[in-house]
């Protein structure tokens, strides 16, 4: 890992350590493999990979009724396989929490990412599920802290994305 | 079998396993004869066992059930691989195929009805035979569902519905659960707090 995205994984696991994060359900993704590695290294974070993001996000349900706090760790792609799940799972207002790489905004240079991007922000409007958008690695342990805060606090699903230059720890 | 002697077995033998139950006959049959706190009822397509799988990695201690129909359980069929990945053993999953989509008029296939074979299936994705339990008749149902719940699991108990008996294929002629998805999400949380 280059020291930006290490410093960044590791402010984003303290932040959500805090917040009282205790699972990670994951597929692995280019921009966030950093933070699944150093949530791998921490104790007491039980470690859940899935074939799909739908079934991890039903997964991350289920934690949660059993008294866990789980996060999502998924490309924006995966959102939109999840639309469903999600949609239960704000219906019977148990907090998921969704953190995945790539946003409509500024800094997606590759065509590949187009319908990830487009999909997220709208899977996330369309279910009424709030959502923020990093902007600065170092900000992420504060962001995500906050992010679980209002998540378990309100009782509702949150999106957390993160685009690939502050997954990279380029954005200072 | 059918599905209502089927579904009986599993009350009889629930006790006080959390429960999560696919879309359909089957929730509102087990809401009638094996009520508790810790159960969630219709779980949307495809997901009830995975949330299984949440609620079985989150309370150890506790046997979890998963009672899908065969047209949910393969539309959320990877879901096979990631039990038998984490492998807890407080898991028993039942699959009651009836080949019917159990839904309007009862009548439109699924894919059991053209050769899909869920053990088979299972044992693809590297389950072990000690683990995977088919059956047909109501004796043999029984004795594999005592057994899984028992534990040793993850478990996958798949019973075999004959659909001529099958009276709550059509979606207008079954009992439905009588207590919201969202009181059903509360009370689950609140009955299992404490479990680890």
């Amino acid at each position: 890992m280059a020291a930006g995205e290490t410093a960044m994984a590791e402010g984003f696991v303290r932040g959500a350590r805090k917040a009282g994060v205790d699972a990670c359900v994951y597929l692995p993704d280019s921009c966030l493999t950093p933070i699944i590695r150093v949530f791998q290294k921490t104790q007491g974070v039980t470690m859940v990979p899935c074939a799909r993001e739908d079934e991890g996000v039903g997964v991350a349900v289920g934690l949660h009724l059993g008294g866990r706090n789980p996060v999502c760790l998924m490309e924006a792609s995966g959102i939109g396989y999840s639309g469903l799940i999600l949609a239960r799972a704000q219906v019977q207002r148990t907090p998921v929490i969704i953190v995945a790489s790539h946003s409509a905004g500024a800094g997606e240079p590759f065509d590949y990412h187009s319908a990830s991007a487009l999909l997220s922000e709208g899977v996330f409007s369309g279910l009424g599920i709030r959502y923020e958008v990093a902007t600065s690695s170092r900000g992420l342990e504060g962001l995500i802290f906050r992010v679980v805060q209002t998540s378990q606090g309100q009782r509702t699903c949150f999106g957390l994305l993160i685009p690939p230059f502050v997954a990279a720890g380029a954005d200072s | 079998m059918n599905r209502i002697e089927a579904m009986d077995v599993v009350a009889a033998a629930r006790g006080a396993a959390a429960a999560v139950t696919g879309p359909g006959a089957n929730s509102g049959l087990l809401y009638e004869k094996a009520d508790r706190p810790a159960t969630l009822y219709n779980m949307e397509l495809g997901y009830a066992s995975s949330v299984a799988l949440g609620v079985a990695l989150a309370c150890p201690q506790r046997q979890v059930l998963a009672i899908e129909g065969e047209g949910s359980f393969f539309a959320g069929a990877t879901i096979l691989s990631t039990m038998w990945r984490l492998r807890p053993q407080n898991l028993v999953v039942i699959v009651l195929d009836n080949e019917i989509w159990g839904t309007a008029d009862g009548l439109e296939p699924t894919a059991t009805a053209f050769g899909l074979d869920l053990a088979r299936l299972a044992l693809a994705t590297g389950w072990d035979e000690g683990n995977v339990h088919p059956s047909a008749d109501v004796s043999t149902f029984r004795g594999h569902v005592e057994k899984a719940l028992r534990g040793g699991g993850p478990h996958l108990v798949i019973g075999k519905i004959d659909p001529k008996q099958d009276s709550t294929s059509a979606s207008g002629s079954r009992a439905r659960p009588k207590r919201h998805i969202l009181d059903c999400a509360v009370l689950m949380r609140d009955a299992l707090a404490g479990d680890d």
